[in-house]
């Protein structure tokens, strides 16, 4: 078109070729621009070839003027040329507008990406500080656990350690128990009664009670000497061999003084006059009662007539403990206050206050014993599981967690002994208590080789089951702290129970009528059987029976004003009258073991 | 002699049975005279029944032991036969646990005494019995001695359980 001569005067190509020029706009508007496009506006096709990048040589009108006239318009484009065709396939539509969104979209982009990136570095960071946190708090868990096992540590130190003076103690005891035997063979000759007191020569036979005690043991000055001077020398020895122990107790260092001093400072000997005063508590009214006195108050005349085969005994199981006048604030006036024969109810079955229910496996192939058993347990408040075998037991405690096991010895399948034995090598805390009615001596050591923490006699009683609550889930309690638990390892502790227990019952050894049924009978057990449990025996025999002297000491206080009036089988301790000479100190370690524990309930 | 114990154990176990319903004793023995029982160990049962005056808890328990007892009883019987020293010692450990927790303290005396005499011990425990027959003769007795005192006590359970100063109308 534009080489078209015949509109050389309206389009045409430039000089140059390389560009266009609309000559006369009018002519091109009416005559041309209807052929080619359904419009007739030159505007408008100025609009398409600036779309199709055509741009407008502007007019040099400075220069002299146009060359090609002064209503021209000259438009150029790269590949718009005349002699060349083939670059017209370039000549496109421009696509300003999209090429401009593309442009802002990709800026867009960018940004977003850089805000993106920054959040990411930003989560990385906190994510960072975040691993960092738990890495110290699981350093800090770290800690804390080793902290707890360092303290668990310390406890079975303590416990060792408590176990070792109970040894000592256990020893002190037996040298005081010769010596005592000593003291008793002096006066059975002398047969006289006097008052006795402690002579300031720091003789453990004869401590000195606050109370001046107007009757008590006699003791020949001359004869006892000899014999004390040795146990208390021996009593050195074994507090020079353990002298760690002296630090963890402030009493033995006092005792091991005592001995050191001599003379003069026999007053540290009320400690342990005042750990016997219970024991004293107990034996003095069974004797009473034995001997068919009942006074009136309780801290009257608890005389002992000398030679009075019932009160032999006592002097000499005093264990070196002087005859006290019972005191008030032992609650020992309960003692007297024994219900009348025939009463319907019995002291009533006071659960602890728990804070959560102690969870207790009972492990009992017995189905009587069983259902007894978890009905106290129930009554208790605990919550109960049962197991009918050792190894039942076994598994249970190995995919459950117990707060207590109490576990029947003879047992099918597997027995109780090795079924603790099994416990302990993977649980070594939850305490296993052996449930049975063979407790001579002999067994109950081997239930404690194995693993097991304590032992409680059938038939158990609800004052042993109580006791044993009491002894080993205080920490469960509600109230927690009023009463010392922490004592282990004296099965004697449970013993007293059966036979406190017993001794309401047992018709056979009953010598003497008595105002109550349960006074009637003295001792249940055959006489045999406690034979086994000689003074000198096994170390954990005895030493359960020394420790056993503390726990009234402990009690004395804390526990007094509870006692009185609870406190009610005189005919359980009377049956003491009845052993034989020989078995008196054991029997009166569980006496007193018998009153601290009814101190409780 | 044994089977003829034996027997007298069944035949009161099924009179006792028949009896819950039509049982009119004319007396029940006043608890301060149960001498047949520790009536302290007995009494911790019975608290167990709390307010229940038909004292199912502790009733089952008796019931309970009574079948166990004579089913005890039954095989100690048997194992006298056998001369079965080891299982008669077994099973008179057995019956101990059971009848000491229920208070049934002369019961439980005996079955003591056939644990030691079973472990071939004298029946304290103390000293070694090395003849066999010895052991047998002792179990014998102590089994005979235990019959009648279960039996005793089982009367006066049964009294107590059934009889009407605990009959609910």
């Amino acid at each position: 078109m534009l080489e078209d001569p015949t509109h050389r005067q309206t389009v045409r190509w430039s000089d140059a070729g390389d560009s266009f020029i609309v000559v006369d706009t009018n002519e091109f508007t009416r005559n041309i621009l209807p052929n080619h496009f359904k419009h007739s506006n030159f505007a408008s096709f100025v609009r398409q070839l600036n779309k199709y990048d055509f741009h407008k040589i502007r007019n040099n009108e400075e220069g002299g003027g146009n060359s090609y006239g002064h209503q021209t318009w000259e438009f150029k484009h790269p590949d718009f040329q005349m002699n060349n065709i083939d670059n017209l396939d370039n000549i496109k539509r421009k696509a300003p507008a999209p090429r401009k969104q593309v442009h802002q979209n990709e800026d867009g982009g960018v940004q977003q990406i850089e805000e993106l990136n920054n959040q990411v570095q930003e989560l990385s960071k906190v994510n960072q500080e975040m691993t960092n946190q738990v890495q110290r708090l699981t350093s800090d868990n770290h800690a804390v656990i080793q902290e707890l096992n360092t303290i668990q540590h310390v406890l079975q130190q303590h416990e060792e350690r408590v176990r070792i003076q109970e040894k000592v103690i256990n020893n002190i005891m037996v040298y005081l128990q010769k010596l005592d035997d000593g003291t008793r063979e002096i006066r059975s000759a002398g047969g006289i009664p006097s008052q006795q007191r402690h002579d300031n020569d720091g003789r453990p036979s004869a401590p000195v009670s606050p109370e001046n005690s107007v009757t008590g043991p006699v003791t020949s000055a001359s004869g006892s000497r000899e014999h004390l001077s040795t146990p208390l020398q021996r009593a050195q020895m074994l507090l020079d061999n353990h002298p760690e122990i002296l630090d963890a107790n402030p009493a033995l260092a006092r005792f091991r003084g005592l001995s050191q001093s001599g003379p003069s400072e026999t007053a540290d000997y009320n400690d342990f006059g005042a750990v016997s005063r219970l024991a004293q508590n107990g034996q003095r009214p069974a004797m009473s009662n034995g001997m068919s006195i009942v006074p009136e108050d309780g801290s009257a005349t608890f005389a002992i007539s000398p030679g009075t085969t019932m009160v032999e005994p006592f002097s000499n199981g005093g264990l070196g403990y002087p005859m006290h006048p019972p005191q008030h604030e032992n609650g020992n006036l309960g003692i007297r206050g024994r219900p009348a024969p025939g009463r319907k109810r019995s002291t009533p079955f006071v659960p602890p206050n728990w804070q959560t229910p102690p969870r207790v496996l009972l492990v009992e192939d017995d189905a009587t014993c069983a259902r007894i058993g978890s009905k106290f347990l129930q009554t208790a408040e605990c919550s109960v599981d049962m197991a009918s075998d050792g190894l039942i037991a076994v598994g249970k405690l190995n995919s459950g967690k117990y707060d207590l096991v109490l576990m029947d010895i003879v047992m099918p399948q597997l027995d109780g002994v090795t079924a603790a034995s099994l416990v302990r090598q993977f649980d070594s805390t939850t305490p296993i208590i052996a449930m049975t009615s063979n407790i001579r001596g002999d067994d109950i050591n081997t239930y404690f080789n194995n693993g097991m923490n304590d032992v409680l006699p059938k038939p158990f009683t609800k004052e042993g089951l109580l006791n044993m609550l009491e002894k080993y889930l205080s920490h469960l309690k509600a109230n927690e702290g009023q009463i010392p638990t922490q004592l282990n390892f004296n099965e004697h502790d449970n013993r007293i129970i059966e036979q406190g227990n017993m001794v309401k019952s047992g018709l056979k050894y009953s010598q003497s009528p008595s105002k109550s049924p349960q006074n009637a009978v003295l001792y249940g057990r055959p006489p045999t059987d406690t034979g086994e449990d000689p003074i000198g025996e096994p170390p954990s025999t005895v030493e359960d029976t020394s420790y056993a002297n503390i726990i009234p000491g402990y009690m004395d206080d804390s526990t007094a004003p509870r006692t009185a009036g609870t406190f009610s089988s005189p005919g359980a301790l009377a049956h003491g009258v009845r052993r034989g000479a020989s078995e008196m100190d054991d029997n009166q370690q569980q006496l007193m073991d018998l009153d601290a524990k009814k101190t409780r309930y | 002699m044994p089977s003829k114990d034996t027997d007298t154990t069944t035949t009161t176990k099924e009179t006792a049975t028949e009896e819950r319903e039509s049982y009119q004793p004319n007396y029940v023995l006043p608890i301060e005279k149960w001498d047949f029982i520790d009536y302290g160990t007995f009494e911790q049962i019975l608290e167990m029944d709390d307010e229940d005056e038909e004292r199912d808890f502790s009733r089952a328990i008796v019931h309970g032991f009574m079948e166990q007892a004579e089913q005890t009883f039954k095989e100690m019987r048997a194992c006298l036969e056998k001369k079965d020293l080891t299982q008669l010692s077994s099973l008179g450990h057995f019956l101990k646990g059971s009848s000491a927790t229920l208070g049934l303290t002369n019961v439980k005396d005996h079955c003591e005494k056939i644990q030691n005499f079973g472990l071939g011990r004298d029946e304290t425990g103390t000293t070694n019995i090395e003849d066999p027959e010895v052991s047998l003769t002792g179990i014998r007795s102590a089994l005979d001695e235990m019959t009648k005192e279960y039996e005793r006590a089982k009367l006066h359970l049964t009294e107590y359980y059934e009889g009407p100063g605990n009959k609910q109308s």
